[in-house]
């Protein structure tokens, strides 16, 4: 139910909430500093209107090969999609990187 | 391992000033930074299958690494292969050897050694490189550094020609906003290196002016020049032919200039070009 009484469905709503938190938060950290500096955000949520906000991590990548390629497709549709400032975990966000994945995954980033 | 992943670190942050440029242009249009091949080369319809190699704003190819290194090379030690595609409508340099790289129709395997990146630069570019101190602490201590250009000839057409954007402002305040920033082109014609204010009147951003270019590389140059003229510094002193002390490498083809002190935007005006240096053959 919002402030006005209005009943929405949470299907209509949940996607824009990403970018609605992105928003809140960018604003918040204006204000902080009364607009000093730029913002810096990095958010897992996000939804059309993000790239306005702040950079996107794609995820809980795990510390393999295949998560590696996937990276690179991931961040090239997003990049396509206007969510250009996108990046990933280095050397991977779960598991344990063998040495030679560590160093590619750098030389990747 | 560490000095491999050292080496990476190094290498992004040498390219900051380019990255930066990428993500200026991206505000003003939605560009993205990572692109897949087919949106640098929309007639080539071999780069529409491609999702592994990727293109780092119009000017790097990237074919990563992926997998573990199986090749020992007598040159490079352990290496991994890449498959990559270097669409033949253009040049393209190896980052790390900067030898140009024999394009082909169709995909082929490339070894990459341990500490490298199958990375390569499209001929006709102009790499703005920040020339940082290496003991710097942060990146934000080094950001005021000089420049190093890496010129990458395009050989293709009648004349020689490379260009590149720099783009600086402020980094972390939103000055920016209000015109505390500049953006130049540099250009290259095999005889001529330019720069030319690409960015309004308005736009003025006095760190530039003590922002140096100190150092150029001229990649894919056929013959060793006479000499080469400072015209920067001819013009701003008065003083007749300042010739550059100026090394020539056979193996790269390269021309290599140092310890020059050519402010990035002294006070230029919007599309006004000056010439900075002068190769005579």
């Amino acid at each position: 139910m919002t402030s006005d009484g209005d009943i929405l469905q949470h299907r209509w709503i949940h996607n824009a909430y990403g970018a609605l938190q992105q928003r809140a938060s960018f604003q918040g950290l204006l204000r902080r500093d009364r607009g000093q500096q730029r913002p810096f955000l990095l958010s897992r949520s996000f939804f059309f209107g993000s790239q306005r906000y702040g950079t996107v991590a794609a995820g809980s990548n795990h510390a393999k090969f295949e998560d590696v390629e996937l990276s690179i497709n991931m961040l090239l549709s997003l990049g396509v999609s206007g969510i250009v400032n996108a990046g990933h975990d280095v050397p991977g966000y779960a598991g344990v990187p063998e040495d030679d994945l560590f160093v590619q995954f750098y030389q990747l980033g | 391992m560490q000095r491999a992943a050292l080496e990476a670190i190094k290498q992004r942050y040498a390219q900051s000033h380019y990255m930066y440029n990428l993500f200026f242009e991206s505000s003003k249009t939605g560009l993205p930074i990572v692109r897949p091949m087919w949106y640098e080369f929309p007639q080539d319809e071999m780069t529409f299958d491609l999702n592994h190699q990727f293109m780092f704003g119009n000017n790097i190819l990237v074919s990563p690494k992926i997998g573990h290194p199986c090749v020992e090379n007598a040159i490079l030690g352990a290496t991994t292969e890449v498959e990559v595609y270097l669409p033949p409508t253009s040049q393209w340099y190896d980052n790390y050897s900067k030898l140009e790289v024999d394009t082909h129709e169709v995909t082929t395997i490339m070894h990459v050694a341990d500490a490298q990146q199958g990375t390569f630069v499209r001929g006709g570019a102009i790499l703005p490189m920040l020339n940082f101190d290496d003991k710097a602490e942060s990146l934000l201590h080094a950001i005021e550094d000089p420049v190093r250009l890496e010129i990458y000839s395009d050989t293709m057409g009648e004349h020689p020609y490379a260009s590149g954007h720099l783009y600086l402002d402020d980094g972390e305040n939103h000055n920016n906003r209000h015109h505390e920033r500049t953006q130049v082109r540099y250009d290259y014609d095999g005889k001529h290196i330019k720069v030319t204010k690409s960015i309004g009147d308005e736009n003025l951003y006095a760190k530039a002016a003590t922002k140096i270019i100190d150092e150029v590389m001229v990649f894919g140059v056929e013959k060793a020049p006479k000499r080469v003229l400072n015209k920067f510094a001819m013009q701003a002193n008065d003083q007749g032919d300042v010739e550059v002390h100026h090394v020539y490498v056979e193996s790269t083809k390269m021309v290599h200039l140092w310890h020059l002190r050519i402010p990035v935007d002294e006070g230029l005006f919007h599309n006004h070009t000056i010439d900075l240096l002068e190769f005579d053959f």
